[in-house]
């Protein structure tokens, strides 16, 4: 008996400080955006007014909106078509015996750690018209028709925002999938080699089918980065050249912080959540496929 | 996992890779030097003067201005935003692994009622983004006194790590022996001490783990300081170099705003070296078993 309440004390102890901090500041703010997305609240008064789902209808009304959302689905789709390829032959060739393997590996995830506001001012550094290391190479190259103001023209400046964001992210779905194709036991590839099957074939029917689930996370990661992409873009070109970068978050940013529209700006936010997840679900349903046990 | 296991295991007989080798290497090769080269570039640009940088591009300059780094440092405050950034950093981990592991060690150990939904709330918290509840948190800051101070940043910086935390620890408490525990409860220790003078000793590992992750969460977070944070002698890292950028309007010390930004990547390098292991297993692991 005493023992039992002396455990319980113990429990409600050890778990007090972080339900306490988690309730608080995190699970209540979650909840609360649902609530406020309802309201017209604008600046910090307490006149907050509820006006129904008025606000989506807004949002459902708003160029801008919509042109960040454009923005967030190439961002989605060029890194897919870029990451997943590049990242499967990185990691297919490092999970075989190549010289170096190690270091390479080091070498690619490097960016990864690197704080994201670092990486922006270091490439809009190399993008920039003058001393950028980009028109420079061109230059080198002699392809000096092709220099431009990257982050200043609105034809170039988001692919140039992808191509930052893909350069750091990388390595981290390469090791992402090398752990996946280092976990297949060995003796599948010899099998497959004594069958007689090509490199490309022990890829395409052993490799492949043996990490899909991690290729599937790997998609699912994807998404969650590129729709909830912020601080790159905001310190690269703050959604500029007019509005040529714009992206969900950086308007919602842009709303709720610098025009102190509160409840469109929650709106917002649920409205990239609720994305986000339907997204996801869609993708996993679509790339749902017997898993194969070994 | 040991190095051998990374790398395939070299008992077992795989042919080695060959894929007509000489274009593989030097795909390789290309995207290695992708991946460094802007780095160099920012290695030769920090040691040079406004107009060096302008009309040199490629080569390292001959005339090394390690100037650069004190101006950096002292007139466009990198150093205030250097020291207030290991204050946040090591004050938010401190608090992020006592409370986290805490929570984590009764998660684990203890079996009580509602211990599953509780665990499925910490953990689940990592589905949600952050810009979900940015202005609830925003507005519920500024009712409590809580934007443009520490106390604020802390807070929210303990609370939004914790689901991570909680996940890697709970994870790591599950694998310890709860032997020692019983044992150290017989002879008489309270559930505390056991904890503190036991368990923790034990679970210095899982610690490091967490700890090297959410070095990189905090010391490079941005959107939540930007939030919280207004005034300049408060600003963490990221706050300050993004606001050297992005208000260059004025004339601007190209020299030293480049070796600013190498100050802001050192450490981060010197932690990846350290622990490179350990990242790149931690990185995937969470995900792996997930």
């Amino acid at each position: 008996m005493k023992r039992s309440t002396n455990t319980k004390l113990t429990v409600v102890g050890f778990l007090a400080p972080a339900g306490l901090l988690y309730g608080i500041f995190f699970v209540l703010p979650m909840a609360q955006a649902f609530y406020y997305s309802l309201f017209r609240w604008r600046g910090l008064s307490q006149n907050k007014e509820f006006i129904g789902l008025q606000n989506f209808r807004d949002l459902a009304n708003d160029g801008i909106f919509w042109m960040a959302m454009k923005h967030n689905l190439t961002f989605m789709v060029a890194s897919m078509l870029v990451i997943i390829p590049l990242a499967l032959f990185f990691a297919y060739v490092l999970s075989r015996k190549v010289p170096g393997a190690s270091g390479y590996r080091a070498v690619f995830l490097f960016p990864n750690v690197i704080s994201i506001v670092a990486v922006a001012v270091l490439w809009s550094f190399a993008y920039n018209m003058r001393f950028g290391l980009i028109n420079a190479f061109l230059k080198l190259v002699g392809l000096e028709r092709y220099t431009a103001g990257w982050l200043g023209d609105p034809h170039t400046a988001l692919p140039a925002v992808i191509a930052t964001s893909i350069w750091y992210c990388l390595g981290f779905y390469i090791v992402l999938f090398l752990a996946g194709i280092q976990s297949i036991p060995t003796s599948f590839y010899e099998a497959a080699s004594l069958d007689g099957a090509t490199q490309w074939q022990s890829f395409r029917h052993v490799t492949i089918p043996l990490v899909w689930e991690i290729l599937r996370l790997g998609v699912v990661y994807i998404i969650i980065q590129t729709m909830n992409v912020f601080g790159l873009v905001w310190v690269m070109t703050e959604g500029g050249p007019s509005n040529h970068t714009e992206t969900m978050l950086t308007y919602l940013y842009r709303k709720a912080f610098a025009e102190s529209q509160y409840g469109y700006g929650t709106a917002l936010g649920v409205v990239v959540f609720l994305l986000v997840l339907t997204i996801t679900m869609l993708i996993t349903r679509i790339m749902k496929r017997e898993v194969v046990e070994y | 996992m040991s190095e051998q296991k990374i790398m395939g295991n070299p008992k077992t007989k795989t042919k080695p890779f060959s894929w007509s080798s000489v274009p593989v290497h030097a795909i390789l090769v290309v995207y290695a030097v992708i991946v460094i080269y802007p780095m160099v570039w920012l290695l030769s640009n920090c040691l040079k003067n406004s107009t060096e940088v302008f009309t040199n591009p490629w080569m390292p300059t001959l005339t090394p201005h390690w100037d650069n780094f004190p101006r950096a440092w002292n007139q466009i405050s990198i150093g205030t935003c250097f020291v207030n950034s290991v204050f946040v950093t090591a004050v938010t981990m401190f608090f992020i692994l006592l409370i986290g592991s805490m929570a984590a060690y009764a998660l684990a150990r203890f079996v009580f009622k509602g211990r599953e939904v509780l665990q499925t709330t910490f953990i689940g918290g990592m589905m949600f983004p952050v810009f979900l509840g940015i202005v609830p948190l925003f507005l519920m800051l500024a009712k409590l006194n809580l934007l443009d101070n520490y106390v604020g940043l802390i807070t929210v910086y303990v609370a939004y790590s914790l689901p991570f935390t909680i996940f890697v620890l709970t994870g790591f408490f599950r694998t310890l022996p709860h032997e020692l525990a019983e044992a150290g409860m017989i002879d008489g220790c309270s559930q505390f001490t056991v904890f503190w003078r036991i368990m923790m000793p034990i679970a210095k590992p899982g610690l490091i783990a967490a700890g090297i992750f959410n070095f990189f969460g905090i010391w490079n977070e941005y959107p939540l300081a930007l939030v919280i944070i207004n005034r300049k002698e408060l600003y963490t890292l990221p706050l300050g170099i993004a606001s050297l950028v992005m208000q260059q309007q004025y004339e601007t010390d190209w020299g030293a705003l480049f070796a600013s930004l190498v100050i802001v990547m050192i450490p981060s390098l010197i932690v990846y070296l350290f622990f490179q292991r350990q990242i790149t297993e931690g990185l995937t692991a969470g995900a792996l078993k997930g």
